[in-house]
């Protein structure tokens, strides 16, 4: 089936628009059964089961993470951080040969203010689409940040 | 300042300008991170001959190199020529550190080996007494590798006192008596005291209240029924919740004890976690996951797991505790109030066996640690510098 680059293009904004917005619940909506949310940690290509990571979530913990953050006991979150994300470079490939499913790259910069601290993130994401019905759903999304062997100040906010 | 910093630690209570004022950070780097030992990094780190880490003493950049004959030095990472740094990776493998502005080349014992033009220098060029400095003492404990700035002083042994038998129960949750880390660190850093995370990482109280977003009923339970103790141990701070069971190969909390080997080093559940001072009011934790050997693979991915669900900068643990340091930064700007509070449990602790103990939720494991504070900054300045190039290194007994 032809992919339409602009229609993964909308997906992946709107990803990035449910977290500025803190729409968590939709969010997690956009993940299937089995997703992996990761962070990696240190310089260069990691491998998750071998090798420290910043975040290495299955949905189990991704559901943990998001309940933390609704349950109003986050301290780190109150006040709940703004955020924007710029989503660009956005790069496409087929990865399943029945075409159900691709990998798309991107690259997001993240501006986070959490109360009077203003941070900014560069990083690689690398998202693992699956599709589900007439949805696309994301079955991994890696998130490389520039600064992922950096001693970085608290992210208490979902990236 | 002299006569002011006994005056600064009360037996209840510590002055603000313990965690503020940038002169006594300076006074600690020189009294505390200059003279006592501290934690540099884990032999599993550096196996094989060749293998350095560059870490840090204070404010001073170390390479900490494994030599040929399985010794381990601890250099400091500034040539001697002019003063730039030799080494610029995290870990790596290398017989030699090659400083990139005139070529100054060292062996990875720190002996110079090469230098070009020396007949520039004139005949008398003492090119063996221009190695990298050495950190004079180097100490290994079941693989935790320790320096100290000073020639003379307590041993590590004496140093470390009672909380070497808890290191030596942290490596004997491996069934071989090893633990190995994993490769990568969580790396954290938050606007605030170093000394936050030395109060923290033993600090009971606090957790059923801070991290009640995250800890079950059932783990808040162990922390508000437990009737553990929390210990003075030579100096050193304990949280001992062995009651409810020894430390659990898979890391969850339930049993086991907390740690904090002054000034630097926490120990708990699956982590060692190095503490790094950058200024008065900031501070970059380092934290390494223990793996255990001779287990089943699945038990240290699930340490892993759940290391990196709860630590490190996103960890919904730590992420409280981080924001709580940088409050605590910013409250204690205020000069309105001058001292913080550490009196709980003064009217109940009672020795038990050889240190004085405390119900969970006391603090008397803070007061230990700010009278050995105090001791090393009162501590009359000391005969041996930290510049002394003169080193021993230390054979590993691994």
């Amino acid at each position: 089936m032809a992919v339409d680059p602009g229609v993964v293009e909308q997906f992946l904004y709107r990803e990035a628009r449910l977290l500025d917005e803190g729409r968590f619940d939709e969010w997690l909506d956009l993940f299937t059964a089995d997703a992996v949310y990761w962070l990696p940690a240190g310089a260069g290509d990691t491998d998750p089961d071998r090798q420290v990571s910043i975040i290495y979530d299955t949905r189990h913990e991704m559901e943990k993470r998001v309940a933390r953050l609704k349950s109003g006991w986050a301290h780190a979150q109150d006040p709940p951080s703004r955020t924007h994300r710029v989503v660009s470079n956005v790069e496409l490939s087929e990865s399943e040969p029945d075409g159900e499913g691709l990998t798309a790259s991107t690259v997001m910069v993240l501006f986070a203010l959490t109360r009077h601290k203003h941070a900014i993130h560069s990083a690689r994401c690398e998202f693992r689409l699956l599709r589900e019905g007439t949805h696309w759903k994301i079955a991994r999304k890696k998130v490389s940040l520039l600064r992922s062997n950096e001693a970085l100040d608290g992210i208490p906010y979902l990236v | 300042m002299e006569q002011d910093l006994g005056a600064l630690i009360r037996t209840d209570a510590v002055h603000r300008s313990v965690y503020t004022d940038p002169a006594i950070f300076d006074l600690e780097m020189e009294r505390i991170f200059g003279r006592t030992w501290v934690f540099l990094g884990h032999t599993s780190e550096i196996r094989e001959a060749g293998d350095y880490k560059t870490t840090h003493i204070g404010r001073h950049p170390i390479i900490l190199s494994r030599l040929s004959d399985g010794g381990v030095a601890a250099l400091f990472n500034r040539c001697r020529h002019r003063g730039a740094t030799v080494c610029q990776h995290e870990l790596g493998n290398s017989r030699f550190f090659r400083c990139a502005y005139h070529g100054w080349t060292y062996a990875n014992s720190g002996r110079l080996i090469g230098v070009p033009h020396p007949a520039g220098y004139g005949p008398s060029f003492a090119r063996e007494e221009l190695g990298l400095a050495r950190v004079p003492r180097v100490a290994i404990h079941r693989g935790f590798i320790f320096g100290s700035l000073t020639a003379k002083g307590p041993s590590l042994d004496e140093h470390l006192g009672g909380t070497k038998t808890l290191i030596d129960e942290f490596c004997e949750v491996s069934p071989t008596g090893e633990i190995e880390v994993f490769p990568g660190y969580q790396k954290c850093a938050y606007d605030g005291n170093w000394k936050y995370q030395v109060e923290n990482g033993v600090d009971p109280y606090h957790v059923q209240h801070l991290h009640r977003s995250t800890f079950t009923e059932q783990a808040l339970k162990i922390y508000s029924e437990a009737k553990g103790l929390v210990v003075d141990m030579d100096g050193h701070g304990v949280t001992d919740h062995r009651d409810t069971g020894p430390l659990p190969p898979d890391g969850n909390p339930s049993g086991g004890f907390n740690v904090v080997i002054f000034p630097n080093l926490v120990l708990l559940r699956t982590q060692i976690r190095t503490i790094r001072p950058i200024s008065v009011n900031r501070t970059e934790i380092y934290t390494n996951v223990v793996r255990l050997q001779n287990v089943p693979e699945e038990l240290n991915i699930r340490r892993l797991r759940s290391q990196q669900f709860e630590f490190g900068p996103a960890g919904v643990v730590y992420a409280d505790d981080l924001e709580i340091f940088e409050r605590t930064q910013e409250g204690l700007q205020s000069a309105a109030v001058e001292w913080l509070m550490f009196s709980r449990g003064l009217c109940r602790e009672k020795m038990h066996g050889k240190y004085l103990s405390s119900t969970m939720s006391d603090e008397t494991q803070h007061r230990g640690m700010y009278r050995h504070w105090k001791q090393l900054m009162t501590a009359a300045q000391s005969s041996d510098e930290a510049s002394s190039a003169a080193g021993e290194r230390v054979q590993d007994g691994r």
